[in-house]
């Protein structure tokens, strides 16, 4: 009795050690954006823009911007309830934005550190580098939405249905960590009340180092992973004739065997459907034309984007960790950077057109 | 403890004061409703006294009396032998005398100051008709149900089982009612540890009144500080039918128009008889909806104040503003506003439960939709919660038996009161509170959780799912039957008549 009444008043206790975040009392942050200061007095400071969606009664949705400078990103966040009526928290962050400034010059790692050693921030956050003003980018409004989700929903879509690399904190870090691989991470820019993917930021560990045009995404998908979608690839069969290939799967292979003497093949294999054509006719023979097209335009692009990645010795295509999956013994890490610029590397495209269309 | 609570009781009542059968019927005389009146004949003449609220007197007129006096009556034995009706019996003592007078039994005696009496049974049965039943009604089945008369109740499991092995043993409890309690078994197949239970814990009873069978449930059942209901109260004849058939123990007593199954396990509050009527495929599926309904029942409404207090990244962001919209008004916290709904349910049903039918209906309906929508409008509760509280008391009223669905909407207030000190933490330590308790609990005996815990595997056709009738030819596992094997299944011929 005595046992039960003790073990009763210590857990009734014991609850005020329990610290509540009752949901409507609570300051969410769902993007925050990080900036260089603009103002000369402030350097070596970060400068952190936090969005937190206000929801209405009536069902609207106003963001409240918060913008603060500070040393470290921790004390950013201090300054922040400062400023606030209710405290925040950080459990339901949807994206980190970095600027181009800060990753070109500072690099991100200090910053995304304190995003994973957060428990509260799950591993499916977005990274994304912002070419735009990070303040004016999150000030803009996007409708009746929270900047957070918005920007999150656009990168998600992307990544799952259409040619953007799948790019989260967790493949970040794994990019980040292991041997033979660079992280790379979608850059996105203002375009008037929307927020438009540009291309790929690249780096060399956190730093970037250079970026991929939004029209060459597919090339690098092809290369880098496994993927299908609905977004179409325009081939120009010649002077006149283009044709959209749609509803593409896409494999790529990666041929290590004579790695000893620096060879390596990549082998693309695309699967695809013919929606639009601007030609007459489409004769078996115009099919392995557009085919064979197609195969010659990827190669190509793809070739002067394993060169580019060549010359500024970055991996973000994950070979160097291909090799040393196959790699007997110890993989050096240093060797390999070493070794990786003057790699044979050829691709080759194997184009299918599965079908095109009910009139024939 | 209750020996000497009601030892005042048996002091005054007891008719040991009264020292022969004169003084006892000087003292029936001070009830109005006590005939007593001699008839003479030429040369002799009896005494006849009864009650005549208890004798029916058509009977007693028509077919008693004119075999009294066709002769003179010499001797007191004649009488057994001239009536031709069953039990008349010849007392002097003066318990059973009292006793027999009470329950609508005849007193003929000889003269004025004889001590022996004869006793003619001529009491009169009036009892309600059988109809259909009320709270465990099916739409196909018998429609019979239950009445208040336990002979009428006893015939009508007698008819569906017409088997001499079914044993009604017979006890009277409670001292001031006398009522009559009868144990049914069927010999050689219920367990001998099992009805020896029932009748030592029947004839341990030591109270006034008994009111129902209800009361009954209560004094024998194993853990009496439980909430949890540990034997089965049914209104069914074929249901009660069915449990004899199986091994188990039932209990009916007069003047209670329920039958008490004992001993009985958890899923077996979670199932409904129609289960057994319908194909096995749809019994299974209701039976999963139901146990649905009462995990949702219980768990939903702490959920939701654990995950709006402490967890809100477990909100899907798109959920998020729906919640958050719906609760920008509100001044109280997650627990309150819970609590409050809860309780205005609670007292819904209350309220309709003490109403007469058709008010009850104009209560639910307000309760339902104006105070709802106002407290919503009021900006008292979200309609988030609204919804959610609504859905679990209904999801709560699809226990079929109707004790479980009171137990079930109680648990909810500790899971609620943990799940605001300790979030989702809280939640699973009365979770485990919750098991610990069902672990610990007895019926007749018998583990309460079987099949759960222990696990019996065999006895799973018929627990959350239940199997097509020939996997059920074996007897369940914790009635510990006497005979274990209900039927030989018998592979089936080849049923095809056409050949390819």
């Amino acid at each position: 009795m005595t046992r039960l009444f003790i073990f009763i008043v210590s857990m009734l206790l014991l609850t005020g050690c329990v610290q509540r975040s009752i949901l409507d009392d609570i300051q969410m942050v769902t993007i925050i954006g990080y900036d260089l200061p603009e103002e000369e007095n402030e350097e070596g400071l970060i400068k952190g823009v936090a969005v937190a969606p206000q929801y209405q009664a009536d069902g609207r949705v106003d963001n409240s911007v918060f913008v603060q400078t500070a040393a470290l990103s921790k004390e950013i966040r201090s300054q922040y309830n400062s400023e606030s009526p209710k405290p925040f928290v950080s459990g339901k962050l949807e994206v980190a934005l970095f600027s181009k400034d800060i990753a070109e010059t500072e690099g991100i790692m200090e910053l995304v550190d304190t995003l994973q050693r957060d428990p509260s921030i799950g591993s499916r956050v977005f990274l994304g580098i912002s070419n735009s003003d990070m303040e004016t980018l999150l000030r803009t409004n996007y409708g009746n939405v929270d900047t957070g989700t918005f920007i999150h929903d656009t990168l998600s879509h992307n990544s799952k249905h259409g040619m953007l690399p799948q790019t989260n904190l967790h493949d970040f870090l794994y990019n980040y960590y292991s041997e033979g691989n660079d992280p790379f991470l979608p850059l996105v820019e203002l375009d008037e009340d929307k927020v438009k993917i540009t291309g790929l930021a690249l780096f060399q560990g956190d730093r970037m180092v250079g970026s991929i045009d939004a029209k060459h995404l597919f090339t690098f998908k092809v290369l880098h992973q496994k993927f299908s979608s609905n977004d179409s690839f325009t081939v120009k069969v010649n002077e006149e004739e283009h044709a959209a290939i749609y509803n593409i799967a896409s494999k790529r292979n990666l041929n290590l065997k004579k790695v000893g003497s620096n060879k390596i093949e990549i082998h693309g294999k695309v699967l695809g459907v013919i929606k639009e054509y601007s030609g007459q006719k489409l004769t078996p023979a115009k099919l392995k034309e557009i085919e064979r097209a197609m195969e010659e335009d990827i190669e190509k692009r793809g070739m002067d984007m394993i060169e580019e990645f060549q010359t500024q010795n970055i991996d973000p295509l994950g070979i160097g960790n291909a090799v040393r999956s196959v790699t007997r013994g110890d993989f050096n890490k240093e060797d390999w950077r070493q070794k990786y610029p003057d790699m044979d590397i050829s691709f080759k495209m194997n184009v299918t057109v599965t079908e095109s269309g009910v009139i024939e | 403890m209750v020996n000497k609570m009601f030892r005042w009781l048996k002091k005054n009542r007891s008719p040991e004061k009264l020292k022969n059968l004169p003084e006892l019927i000087r003292n029936l005389q001070d009830s109005g409703d006590f005939l007593h009146y001699e008839s003479k004949q030429q040369d002799s003449s009896f005494f006849i006294y009864y009650f005549k609220t208890l004798v029916h007197e058509t009977e007693l007129n028509d077919h008693i009396l004119p075999y009294l006096v066709e002769k003179p009556l010499k001797t007191l034995e004649d009488i057994p032998e001239r009536v031709p009706i069953p039990g008349v019996i010849l007392s002097s003592d003066l318990k059973e005398i009292c006793e027999k007078v009470m329950r609508g039994f005849v007193i003929i005696r000889l003269n004025a100051n004889a001590t022996e009496c004869a006793l003619i049974p001529s009491q009169v049965k009036k009892a309600r008709a059988v109809t259909q039943p009320e709270v465990e009604f099916t739409v196909v089945g018998s429609k019979e149900a239950f009445v208040e008369s336990l002979d009428t109740n006893l015939h009508l499991i007698r008819k569906r089982l017409p088997v001499h092995e079914l044993k009604a043993y017979e006890v009277t409890v409670g001292k001031l009612t006398n009522t009559k309690v009868v144990v049914l078994y069927l010999d050689g197949i219920a367990n001998v540890e099992n009805v020896n239970t029932v009748k030592q814990r029947l004839e341990d009873i030591n109270v006034d009144q008994i009111v129902d069978n209800s009361v009954i449930m209560q004094l024998i059942t194993d853990d009496k500080n439980s909430p949890f209901p540990q034997l089965i109260d049914t209104e069914r004849p074929d249901r009660a039918t069915s449990v004899l058939c199986e091994g188990k123990v039932v209990v009916l007593s007069d003047g209670s128009p329920q039958a008490l199954i004992g001993p009985t396990t958890l899923v077996e509050f979670f199932s409904a008889f129609e289960d057994y009527f319908v194909n096995w495929i749809v019994a299974s599926s209701a039976r999963l909806i139901r146990i649905f309904a009462i995990l949702f029942s219980i768990l939903v409404t702490p959920v939701y104040v654990a995950t709006l207090t402490y967890h809100y990244e477990l909100i899907p962001k798109d959920l998020l503003s729906t919640l958050v919209s719906s609760r920008q008004r509100i001044p109280l916290p997650p627990i309150l506003e819970a609590i409050f709904l809860e309780l205005s349910i609670e007292l819904l049903r209350e309220a309709g439960a003490r109403l007469p039918t058709k008010v009850g209906q104009t209560i639910g309906i307000v309760g339902g939709i104006v105070i709802g929508t106002a407290s919503v409008e009021a900006g008292l509760t979200s309609n988030v919660l609204l919804i959610i509280v609504a859905l679990s008391a209904l999801a709560s009223f699809t226990t079929p038996v109707y004790r479980m669905s009171n137990t079930i909407r109680l648990t909810r207030f500790p899971f609620l009161l943990f799940a605001h000190l300790w979030g989702l933490l809280g939640v699973t330590i009365c979770f485990c509170f919750l098991i610990a308790h069902l672990l610990k609990l007895k019926s007749l005996g018998r583990p309460f959780l079987e099949p759960l815990y222990p696990l019996r595997v065999q006895d799973l056709k018929d627990a959350i799912i239940r199997l097509p009738l020939k996997f059920q030819n074996k007897r369940p596992i914790h009635l510990q039957s006497e005979d274990t094997v209900r039927f030989k299944t018998v592979t089936e011929k080849e049923k095809n008549d056409f050949h390819e």
